[in-house]
């Protein structure tokens, strides 16, 4: 189902809250350099 | 070739009783479950959603069903559930676009941590840089060399304007100093079916929709990102480069509100995950 190249991921919500933020602040990085806005 | 095939463990999360969190009972008897998926059918985020939405149906006895809210990158779902009652019976399986989203606009139209409650990830994935048959290369190198000797020439599409597929796009040309012209979807199924008519060229997909196209040989792999290189798939150069990884599968709630939080997510968890074992053929 998830095919090669993808993991199954179950985070408890904790880590999933942590995991998120770290995504976030990484995402206005990439966001950053890409120059892409939507607005 | 296909000649192996490595089991790849799926786990869909069951729910098993009611938690009395704040005196509520979840799930409402009677009250079907809803998971918003803010992309058309068909994709690899919709199938995921659907295989989980079956197991909860089952292990919850009330209805959980998908709902296919595709288009605005995402905020069209996303907006759907922060608009819903916080009670646990409107979920959003989304991807990591979810915390791109308010980076993108001035004025950010959700804030992902007070709207949204993290329920749990469903699965990671990297995306992957595919292109038609028909094109004149088979790996990155020749892609940029192409590119850049036939300027304006390339296009690719994306799962959608401001989603991870897109930004992967832009990071690409960024990074590789070439231009491609840029074909948004509202879902990586309607582009994969471009990629496939041959009416696109390259496309930033995930794995599951990409791979099985790849196998029956009709769209060349050309990159990974760069969570896990595959074992299978190392032939193709891994695009290791920031702004590849994407994780993909997350469970948000609506609202972050005390009466859906984490008595009743703590519930949600700690029953027994329901395990899946499919056999996926990859080459060897």
């Amino acid at each position: 189902m998830n095919g090669p190249g993808s993991e199954v991921s179950a985070l408890p919500p904790a880590e999933m809250m942590r995991e998120a933020k770290r995504l976030f602040d990484y995402q206005a990085m990439v966001v950053r350099k890409t120059g892409v806005q939507l607005d | 070739m296909l000649s192996k095939c490595i089991p790849v463990m799926l786990i869909a999360v069951s729910v098993a009783f009611a938690s009395a969190a704040h005196g509520q009972q979840f799930p409402i008897p009677g009250k079907p479950i809803r998971i918003v998926v803010p992309f058309a059918p068909g994709g690899q985020t919709d199938v995921q959603a659907r295989a989980i939405a079956q197991k909860l149906t089952i292990s919850l006895g009330v209805p959980v069903f998908v709902e296919n809210k595709p288009g605005a990158a995402t905020l069209i779902g996303a907006r759907e559930v922060q608009r819903a009652q916080p009670d646990g019976h409107t979920l959003l399986y989304t991807i990591v676009t979810h915390v791109q989203l308010p980076h993108l606009y001035k004025t950010p139209p959700y804030d992902p941590f007070k709207d949204f409650t993290a329920i749990t990830t469903g699965s990671k994935a990297a995306n992957v840089l595919t292109s038609h048959v028909s094109t004149p290369f088979n790996t990155v190198q020749e892609l940029v060399a192409y590119a850049k000797a036939n300027p304006g020439k390339l296009n690719y599409a994306s799962y959608g304007v401001g989603t991870g597929s897109h930004l992967n796009g832009e990071l690409f040309k960024r990074l590789a100093g070439i231009e491609m012209v840029h074909v948004p979807y509202k879902g990586s199924a309607e582009a994969a079916k471009d990629l496939l008519a041959g009416n696109v060229q390259l496309f930033f997909d995930g794995p599951l929709t990409a791979m099985a196209n790849v196998q029956s040989g009709r769209v060349k792999l050309l990159a990974w990102g760069a969570i896990h290189a595959p074992l299978r798939y190392l032939t193709c150069p891994p695009c290791a480069k920031p702004g590849t990884r994407s994780a993909r599968g997350a469970i948000f709630g609506s609202g972050d509100r005390p009466e859906w939080h984490p008595l009743q997510y703590k519930s949600f968890m700690s029953t027994l995950p329901v395990q899946l074992q499919i056999q996926v053929c990859t080459r060897s």
